[in-house]
């Protein structure tokens, strides 16, 4: 049974001996996100922060909280939605999209049912800074939250959308969103809202259910809604509750909801930002204010933030893992359902958000220059430079076996494919382009365009069977793990979904 | 309240000038706001100098210290809500009649006046200031707004309140 809440995700953790909680005071002020960049870096227990220094405070940090174990991202998130211990990746992979596949409806309940209501804070009560939100990176540009789900108004849906973007602390009632145009929500906003003159309703809910947190990483289809994509997720209805200042529905087990609206015709500082490159990232932009109207939150509200940046490399963080455990199962089913037999559509471990590996059979030629032509222009391809094609057959979350594909079947002459030159649109938060090449920023792409690209590196002809039959490898690695190592380091010894691994 | 402040140098006037709305980050809250600021390259030209970080280039990775003086702080749209409702307050008891002196205005609002546009030059002078004042400070009208609905600036809502 999946669990509902981010208390009980994080309770889960905490009996399998991957929380640890630090009593003494640690500040918002880059102590508590060093400490959790160590944690990431070192694979070590997820870190709760229960005092807060000079801030008097009942709120509590969480750092990272969905970051999975380096060899096994995808195990937290496993037991958050209640599979067994020990699943494969490939298994993992099946059994989500497998729920992906039956969405459920959300429910909703009463206010005083909520839990994400235990305390509300309107007019004059309400007050941002008196939440410790983490200062992450030396040289940002204020304090952030960055681990939420911003809820906003869709006329195509019942419950509105959901999705994610960072949001920095101005005062004890604004705070700027990035809002980069191209995406949803930031649309619905420039090219909606704004042009009338209208205050956007938003909400920005803070330490939601994990499946909620996982669907602002996934590609819904527009008009689909990210609530029903959630309870799927959970194999169970996700529930709402109404907003206290306007008509938005929000997750009900939140943590914290911050209530307002994103003023139109408005603009103040964002950034610069410590971004998931791992590099201090500018320029400061101008972007859309958002103004809260109302708090309301759980006792003692636990809140996460990510330290972006350190889940490139061996490292790993929240996002490198939500992208893993819940946009790669997304992206599979959104790739069957046009009508392309994907095994599998895997972000790249280590490379943040820029590489994807694909194992697909390829039963025409020309079928996979269809397929990376499909996904650049149908997906929201800005943060994604290349992709990995790779037979079926290979396990897209083995990085050697993705290596081994590369380094045998990519022939140089002929397997690496550019799609033009300066043609694709680019987020401008990548390290590559100067200053210059991203243009304002203000709003949407780069100036600049870049290059996308694939590498073919499937066999080219007949497939040479090298490998043993499911069941020896099977037993092979039994007879190792009885030997002495470590079980985890195999990841075919379960079933997987009927035939042998 | 820190003893240190942040700025960008995208936010500095273009030309030098000692005193200036800046918007500028507490070093220690973190607190982004706006307020009026003398700045200065040698502390000894201010009287409670604090110094200014102030970041630049395109990862605002470069940086130089000057000195800043907080004058008074206003929000992000630059109204200084406290003297709004000072001033509110002090016309409660205070004459409404504006007084200037200007042949040229004068001649061009008795023209509105005879050609019928307005009835008075006093009343073209109203509706033609709070027309400018709408387009050109609209945040200063809804501060003034702001500050007429609150009921404790309300002479007769407060005889009310100490009478109940």
């Amino acid at each position: 049974m999946a669990v509902n809440s981010l208390r009980e995700y994080l309770d889960l953790l905490d009996t399998t001996g991957w929380l640890r909680s630090f009593d003494q005071p640690v500040s918002w002020d880059l102590e508590a996100s060093a400490a959790t960049m160590l944690a990431n870096i070192r694979d070590g227990p997820v870190p709760v922060f229960e005092s807060i220094a000079g801030i008097e405070t009942e709120s509590k940090l969480v750092g990272d909280p969905y970051r999975g174990p380096q060899t096994r991202p995808w195990d937290h998130f496993a037991q958050a939605l209640g599979f067994p211990s020990g699943l494969s990746g490939c298994t993992y992979y099946d059994r989500v999209i497998a729920r992906l596949n039956r969405t459920k409806a959300p429910r909703t309940v009463a206010s005083h049912r909520a839990p994400c209501k235990e305390t509300v804070r309107t007019g004059t009560e309400v007050d941002l800074l008196s939440f410790p939100w983490p200062y992450i990176h030396e040289g940002d540009g204020g304090r952030y939250s960055n681990h939420h789900t911003i809820v906003a108004p869709d006329p195509d849906t019942e419950w509105g959308t959901w999705s994610s973007h960072r949001m920095m602390i101005h005062d004890s009632s604004q705070a700027s969103l990035l809002l980069l145009a191209g995406e949803q929500v930031p649309n619905r906003y420039y090219y909606d809202y704004e042009p009338r003159g209208e205050p956007m309703p938003v909400a920005v809910v803070i330490g939601a259910e994990p499946t909620v947190e996982s669907t602002a990483d996934m590609w819904i289809p527009t008009g689909r809604s990210e609530a029903a994509f959630a309870g799927g997720l959970k194999n169970a209805p996700v529930d709402l509750v109404q907003c206290e200042t306007n008509d938005l529905y929000v997750p009900a087990t939140a943590e914290l909801v911050l209530e307002g609206h994103v003023r139109p015709d408005d603009r103040l500082d964002e950034g610069p930002f410590g971004d998931y490159f791992g590099y201090m990232n500018g320029p400061r932009r101008s972007m859309p204010v958002f103004e809260v109207d109302a708090i309301t939150h759980r006792h003692e509200p636990r809140l996460p933030f990510c330290v972006e940046g350190s889940g490139v490399g061996y490292g790993q963080n929240s996002t490198s893992t939500l992208r893993l455990v819940a946009a790669g199962p997304d992206a599979t089913v959104g790739l069957r359902a046009a009508g392309f037999d994907v095994a599998m559509a895997v972000p790249w471990r280590f490379t943040s958000r820029t590489v994807w590996v694909i194992a697909t059979d390829r039963p025409y030629p020309g079928y996979l220059h269809e397929l990376a032509n499909f996904i650049f222009t149908t997906w929201g391809m800005l943060h994604i430079d290349f992709f990995v094609f790779v037979d079926a057959a290979v396990d897209p979350l083995d990085p050697r076996a993705v290596l081994t594909a590369i380094a045998l079947e990519a022939d140089p002459d002929a397997d690496f494919h550019q799609f033009g030159v300066e043609r694709m649109p680019k987020v401008p938060l990548n390290i590559y382009q100067t200053p210059d090449e991203k243009g304002s920023a203000d709003v949407g792409t780069s100036k600049a365009k870049t290059a996308k690209a694939y590498i073919d590196a499937t066999t080219d002809g007949d497939a040479t069977d090298t490998t043993a039959t499911a069941e020896t490898r099977k037993r092979a690695q039994e007879r190792l793990v009885e030997a002495g190592l470590d079980a985890a380091r195999f990841d075919r010894l379960d079933e997987r979904e009927g035939k042998s691994q | 309240m820190s003893s240190h402040y942040i700025t960008s140098t995208d936010h500095l006037p273009e030309e030098a000038q000692a005193e200036t709305t800046l918007q500028i980050t507490d070093a220690q809250t973190k607190r982004i706001f706006e307020t009026r600021v003398r700045i200065a390259k040698d502390p000894a030209e201010l009287t409670d100098p604090e110094p200014l970080t102030i970041v630049a280039g395109p990862h605002e990775s470069v940086s130089e210290t000057r000195y800043v003086e907080l004058l008074d702080e206003t929000d992000a749209t630059g109204i200084d809500h406290e003297l709004v409702a000072h001033l509110a307050a002090e016309q409660e008891t205070a004459s409404n009649i504006l007084n200037t002196r200007s042949d040229d205005l004068k001649v061009l609002l008795q023209y509105l006046v005879e050609t019928g546009e307005y009835e008075s030059t006093a009343d073209a002078l109203r509706e033609v200031a709070f027309d400018h004042l709408a387009t050109e400070r609209p945040a200063l009208l809804d501060a003034y707004a702001e500050v007429r609905r609150e009921p404790d600036d309300d002479p007769l809502r407060r005889v009310l309140g100490k009478q109940e």
